[in-house]
Order: structure tokens, then C-alpha cells, then sequence
């Protein structure tokens, strides 16, 4: 379990995140959602330590890394986790085997032939059999964000991270994004959490579900009772999704008849 | 500028600190001499072999005199190209070189979030990028250096003897006379202190990049104009210790 107390993050000048408080269950998928700009990725980078939160403190199951000087606690935790950028971040000097093994290169004790097989089992699960050897510049949007994925998820992490997973894929690379991440966070009891704008994965994966607005945690619930949610705010984001609009619009018509 | 100074001191302390995992050092050291060093032969021996021969052809011209012995062309050739041509005029160009692929390589890892994947794997990405770096330069450029002493040397007797019709052995006779080994490793240890800069200024520049694709032009300008001011500055120092 992962939890967020009072924290806050200034940027440019500007308070980005405003007092978050909130807990991440393991074995569920919690979604963070918002507009553009609302602040999810700063929160995400927060939580790992890229920035340094200028207010309260995120605990990984009981354990925090602020103050403490000799980063070994930090190194003890961020072995535990996966993440998957927003834009990627793969290595582009690697082809993508080598970028899928390389946590496994630098912190497992397995035979390379080991290491090459967890590899390349990392990305069929992502649907990637047989790109091994390509080299990244020669990936498409969709394909560079599931070698991403397969990278995170080499090393069998604790805590799994995903920016946007499913940000430029078409639906349905979308909808199988969405369901392999939902089926390892099952299988292994990992505590994951995604930042999407995708309403289709809100109400599909979405065990919890937190929005944010402004840089303020507005609304907590999941993605079967968002859609009851009388939260002005909420309503007007999922209103900008045609399906959702539908969805609202068939609730909304079901409850008054 | 302070500022940028103290944020170079403390990024120098992070490349030191324990890496929190080094697997592969010397495999990645090894890519570093390859991508650093030995991309660099073709221009350091180009570069050498002409100014080898410029400065033959100056000496030859102001020192044409009856009471200088007509050795001293080779004598002084050496001399010049041992103390200041080689190590100094090619760390410019290494600064160049080295510098701006080390900049814009590190820098587009920062934009594109390579270094934040990195550090979030529990790893030290500042020891991780950057020591094979320094360590790289550090073990090569003095075998750069050396090169560049051989291929101006002959350059300058090229020049002497076939431009300014210099007799071979006069010119040889030159280069030979008044040995002194010192030179040579005054030479080295140059070379070493600019690889130093180099590397760790370029990295500097490059990985505390921040914003997008334009900076990190920005960024591997300056790194190079800076790692060429610190070898300017700190060659005048090391004259002045060494000799
Ligand atoms: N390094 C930074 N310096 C200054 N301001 C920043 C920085 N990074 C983000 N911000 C600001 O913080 C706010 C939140 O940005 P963030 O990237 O978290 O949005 P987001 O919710 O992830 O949006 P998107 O869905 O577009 O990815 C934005 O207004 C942005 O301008
Ligand atoms: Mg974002």
C-alpha cells in the first residue's frame, strides 16, 4: 500500500499540487485522473522522489524516503518499483531487448541466458514477440509505450507506475494496455497506479478512482459509481468524452424513469 | 556563474558517490574510448600533421639567420609541438569534439526522461552516465595526445624537407638534441587535467539540461566553450607550477 500524506509540490513559482492526501491499495488498479495540466504527472514524479516534495511525505508500506541523507532507503524502495513514462524513456542507444533487460542487467544475479529469456517473456506478454531486435527509433507510439511497460515489469515490481499507458494507442492496443496491466496487478498483488484521461479505462480498470483538479485531490470513488458522481467538476470532465456523455446520458435517463 | 560552479561541485560529489550498482563498468568505459576516443583519431592526426608543418615552416622562416645552427628548426619544433601544440591546441579541439557529443548525448537523455528512468531504478544515474566518461577520456586522450605528437612531428619534417628544402638530417638532428623526458610528461599530465575538464564540464552542461530539444543546443555550446576556458586557464597555471 502506498499512502500520500499532505503533500504538496511548488513549480515555477506555482503550487501545482495543493495538500494531497490518499491511499493506493495493493492488487487494484487506482487510476488518477484529470485535464491536461491538472497535475498528475508531477504527482506521479513526486511520489518516486524525482521531485522533491516541498510538503508532507509518501509512505510505501510503511517506509519513507524523505530525509534520509544516505539514499539507502530510497535505493531499497525504487528497486521495488516499475515505471512507465508518459513519453517512454526508453534508451534509444539499446535496442529493445537490451532495454527490456537492462534492470535485470544491472540488478539480477540470473544468467544472461535467464535474463534474455524473462526478456522476452516481458514482451510477449505486451504483445511484442519478435521485436528483440529492433532498434527503439524504428518503434511506432504504441509499440514504444509496451516496451515501456515491459521494461517495468521485468523486474516483477512492488510498486508499478504508469504515466498515461494508453495515451496514442488506438482502442483496441488501448483496451489490451488496460487489461495487462489490470491482469498483473491481480496476479501479483502489486499496488499500481495510472494517470490516464482515457474514460474508457476509467470505467473498465478503474478500481479506485481519484480526480484531480488544480493540483487538489476533488473526487474519490471508482469507475463503476464515477458515473452517479453529482460533482460538478467530474460531470464536466467526463462530459468532454462522447462515450461517457452517452453513459451519463442513458444513467441519468434509467434513474429518472 | 557561482551558481553554476557550485551545482558543478556537487554533481562532481554524486558521479563519486558509491553508484549504487556498477555491473559493466569497464564494458561501458570500453564504449565510452570507442564513441570519445577513437572516433577522434582521424581529426587529431589531420589536425596535427598541418600545424606540425605550419610551425616548421614559421621557425624555418624567422629563424633563417647564419648564427643560429640550422638544427635548431627540429630542436624547437619539438619543443613547441611536446609542451603546447599538442596538448593544448588538441584539447581545443577535443573540447569540441568530446565536449558537444557528450552534452547533447546526456542532454537528450535528461529531456527525454532516460536519466529520470534511470534514477528511479534505485540507481545513481549522475555515477552511472558520467564516471565511464571521465575515466574514459582520462585513459585515452594521453594516447591521443601522443599520436597527435607523432603526426606532427612528421608533418613538420614533410614541411621542412619537401616545402622549405630542409636537409632530413639537420631536421632529425633537431628533434634529437638536448633530450629531456620531462617535456613529455608535463605533456601527459596536462592532457590528463584537460580530459578532466572536458568530460566532466560537457557532462555537467548536458545533464543538468532542462526544458527541451533547444536547449540542449544551447547546452553543448556552452560546454564547449566552457571546458575550452577552463584548459586556457589552467594551462596558464600548470606553465607557471610546471615549469
Ligand atoms: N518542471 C516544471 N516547472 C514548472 N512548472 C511545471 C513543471 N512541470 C509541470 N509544471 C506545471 O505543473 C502543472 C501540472 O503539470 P503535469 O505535467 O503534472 O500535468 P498532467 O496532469 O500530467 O497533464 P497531461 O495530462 O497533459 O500530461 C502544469 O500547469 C505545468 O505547467
Ligand atoms: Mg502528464
Amino acid at each position: 500500500m502506498i499512502e500520500i500524506r499532505h503533500l504538496s509540490k511548488e513549480l515555477g513559482g506555482r503550487e501545482v499540487l495543493h495538500d494531497i492526501n490518499l491511499k493506493l491499495e495493493p492488487g487494484l488498479c487506482n487510476l488518477v485522473i484529470g485535464q491536461s495540466g491538472s497535475g498528475k504527472t508531477v504527482l506521479m514524479k513526486t511520489m518516486v522522489g524525482l521531485y522533491e516534495a516541498d510538503a508532507g511525505e509518501v509512505l510505501f508500506d510503511g517506509r519513507s524516503f524523505k530525509r534520509d541523507k544516505n539514499h539507502e532507503q530510497l535505493t531499497e524502495i525504487r528497486r521495488e518499483i516499475g515505471m512507465v513514462f508518459q513519453g517512454g524513456a526508453l534508451f534509444d542507444s539499446l535496442p529493445v531487448l537490451e532495454n527490456v533487460m537492462f534492470p535485470l542487467d544491472m540488478f539480477s544475479t540470473l544468467s544472461r541466458r535467464a535474463k534474455v529469456s524473462r526478456a522476452q517473456e516481458c514482451l510477449a506478454r505486451v504483445d511484442l514477440k519478435g521485436a528483440d531486435k529492433l532498434s527503439t527509433s524504428e518503434l511506432s507510439g504504441g509499440m514504444r509505450k509496451r516496451v515501456a511497460i515491459a521494461r517495468a515489469i521485468a523486474m516483477q515490481p512492488r510498486y508499478l507506475f504508469c504515466d498515461e499507458p494508453n495515451s496514442g494507442l488506438d482502442p483496441r492496443t488501448s483496451e489490451l494496455i488496460d487489461a495487462l496491466i489490470s491482469e498483473i496487478t491481480r496476479e501479483a498483488g502489486i499496488t499500481t497506479v495510472i494517470n490516464t484521461h482515457d474514460m474508457n479505462s476509467v470505467l473498465k480498470i478503474g478500481d479506485t478512482v481519484n480526480f484531480i483538479y488544480e493540483g487538489k485531490l476533488w473526487w474519490q470513488g471508482n469507475g463503476k459509481n464515477i458515473l452517479d458522481s453529482d460533482n460538478a467538476e467530474i460531470i464536466h470532465f467526463m462530459e468532454a468524452s462522447e462515450l461517457t456523455k452517452r453513459l451519463l446520458h442513458n444513467h441519468r435517463n434509467k434513474h429518472e424513469a | 556563474m557561482i551558481k553554476a560552479i557550485g551545482e558543478y561541485f556537487l554533481l562532481l560529489q554524486r558521479v563519486f558517490q558509491s553508484p549504487g550498482n556498477r555491473k559493466l563498468f569497464w564494458k561501458q568505459v570500453l564504449d565510452e574510448i570507442y564513441h570519445l576516443g577513437m572516433d577522434s583519431i582521424p581529426l587529431v592526426s589531420l589536425v596535427s600533421v598541418f600545424v606540425g608543418a605550419a610551425i616548421t615552416i614559421q621557425l624555418q622562416i624567422n629563424m633563417d639567420s647564419p648564427w643560429i645552427p640550422l638544427y635548431s628548426v627540429g630542436f624547437a619544433a619539438r619543443k613547441a609541438i611536446v609542451l603546447e601544440l599538442a596538448p593544448t591546441i588538441i584539447g581545443l579541439v577535443l573540447a569540441g569534439k568530446i565536449g558537444s557529443h557528450i552534452a547533447s548525448q546526456l542532454g537528450t537523455m535528461r529531456v527525454t526522461e532516460q536519466i529520470d528512468a534511470i534514477e528511479v531504478m534505485g540507481m545513481n544515474s549522475a555515477s552511472y552516465l558520467i564516471l565511464p566518461k571521465i575515466i574514459a577520456c582520462m585513459l585515452f586522450n594521453p594516447i591521443l595526445i601522443m599520436l597527435s605528437i607523432i603526426t606532427a612531428l612528421a608533418g613538420g619534417w614533410a614541411a621542412g624537407v619537401g616545402i622549405m628544402h630542409m636537409s632530413s638530417f639537420q631536421f632529425i638532428y633537431g628533434l634529437q638534441s638536448f633530450p629531456h623526458n620531462f617535456d613529455l610528461v608535463y605533456a601527459i599530465a596536462k592532457t590528463l587535467v584537460f580530459a578532466f575538464f572536458i568530460s566532466s564540464i560537457s557532462s555537467f552542461y548536458g545533464y543538468t539540461v532542462k526544458g527541451g530539444a533547444l536547449e540542449v543546443g544551447k547546452a553543448s555550446t556552452k560546454a564547449v566553450v566552457n571546458s575550452s576556458i577552463a584548459i586556457i586557464l589552467s594551462n596558464l597555471v600548470m606553465t607557471q607550477l610546471l615549469m
